[in-house]
């Protein structure tokens, strides 16, 4: 069972990878695309951060106070007064609802997807026969990068430049290579050629370090 | 829950498996694939690209997928993942594998990616003058 799961020959792995790409297409109606749920990720974050203060904003009363004294400071209490009398008469219009972008998955799908990715890992090492945590990335990782805070650091510092790439390249190995370089699409050729080109430049710049 | 939900979580765990299995997620594979020492993993990278072209055409569903041109993000974008890459041993699927296969510190690696994408479009509005491009993948 141990063997079944490790290193696959490249014409398995190679027909798993496209039948993933290609499934996940047909069944999603989404080319697969992983950078892309990180992306959705940190957007989602964002936006709870920036709604969370709107509803604050709008909650207090310190704000329309705030917003009086400002209006009374240019224009007058004479031109303030004048507003309330002429917006009484017309009678309150209703904040309007903003509307969603359509045509996005909810960002909790993708969610779903980066979760059951790490279960698919997790599922693997089970079937090798046995789940156990590692505190490192294997013999060869240590050898250059070391152990305890520095691997820490290393990996989050290496983690924010695959994140920071993927999005500013706008596509990564799935993205750009499964569903683009299939479509002899010119950015994501240019693309994996692009990412390919520079890990084995590191990797080579890393081997003579050490 | 939508259907949605349940099926990108099942490609998400076919995924995860297949990177584990196929040792995408090993930096000792990763790193002997950058250095030319094993040819294992651009074979399959390969065929997987080969594979899914050859899908495409017969679910003729090419063209229902967005194009994606070269844009001026495209180059730099894809030097600073790979040597992101070349470090951690993951692309942004194979990070989330890595943890659960149990190596625990690569949940590092998950943060900084997370903080990278988020970090991006920052920069972007404050540095760049270019309309920033979307992986639609």
């Amino acid at each position: 069972m141990e063997q079944l799961f490790t290193n696959w020959p490249w014409w398995l792995g190679g027909l798993a990878l496209g039948g993933c790409a290609v499934g996940f297409l047909k069944v999603t109606g989404m080319p697969l695309g992983v950078s892309r749920s990180y992306g959705r990720l940190a957007d989602a974050m964002v936006d709870r951060e920036s709604a969370a203060r709107e509803s604050a904003l709008s909650d207090s009363e310190a704000l329309e106070a705030a917003l009086r004294a400002a209006t009374a400071a240019e224009f007058g209490e004479a031109a303030l007064s004048e507003h309330e009398q002429a917006s009484q008469r017309e009678g309150a219009s209703q904040p309007q609802q903003q509307s969603k972008p359509t045509g996005l998955v909810p960002w909790t799908a993708h969610v779903a997807f980066v979760l059951m990715v790490i279960v698919g890992g997790a599922v693997t090492a089970l079937l090798r026969g046995g789940w156990k945590p590692v505190f490192d990335l294997g013999p060869e990782h240590t050898a250059i990068f070391g152990g305890g805070i520095g691997l820490a650091v290393t990996l989050f510092v290496a983690g924010t430049l695959v994140g920071f790439g993927t999005r500013m390249g706008a596509g990564c190995t799935s993205g750009h290579g499964l569903s683009g370089c299939s479509r002899g699409q010119l950015g994501s050729m240019v693309g994996t050629a692009s990412f390919f080109a520079a890990g084995v430049a590191v990797s080579f710049l890393l081997g003579a370090l050490v | 829950m939508k259907a949605i939900h349940f099926k990108m979580g099942l490609f998400g765990l076919l995924l995860g498996i297949a990177l584990s299995s196929i040792g995408f997620t090993d930096f000792g594979e990763i790193h002997s694939m950058f250095k030319f020492q094993e040819a294992r993993l651009f074979l399959t990278y390969g065929l997987g690209i080969g594979v899914a072209a050859v899908g495409f055409l017969v679910l003729r569903q090419a063209r229902q997928m967005r194009p994606r041109p070269l844009h001026r993000g495209t180059i730099a974008g894809g030097l600073i993942f790979g040597a992101g890459w070349a470090i951690t041993g993951a692309c942004p699927a194979g990070a989330l594998a890595q943890l659960g296969e149990g190596r625990v510190v690569a949940v590092f690696t998950v943060l900084g990616v997370v903080a990278g994408a988020w970090l991006y479009p920052v920069v972007h509005a404050r540095f760049f003058r270019w309309p920033m491009a979307v992986c639609e993948a």
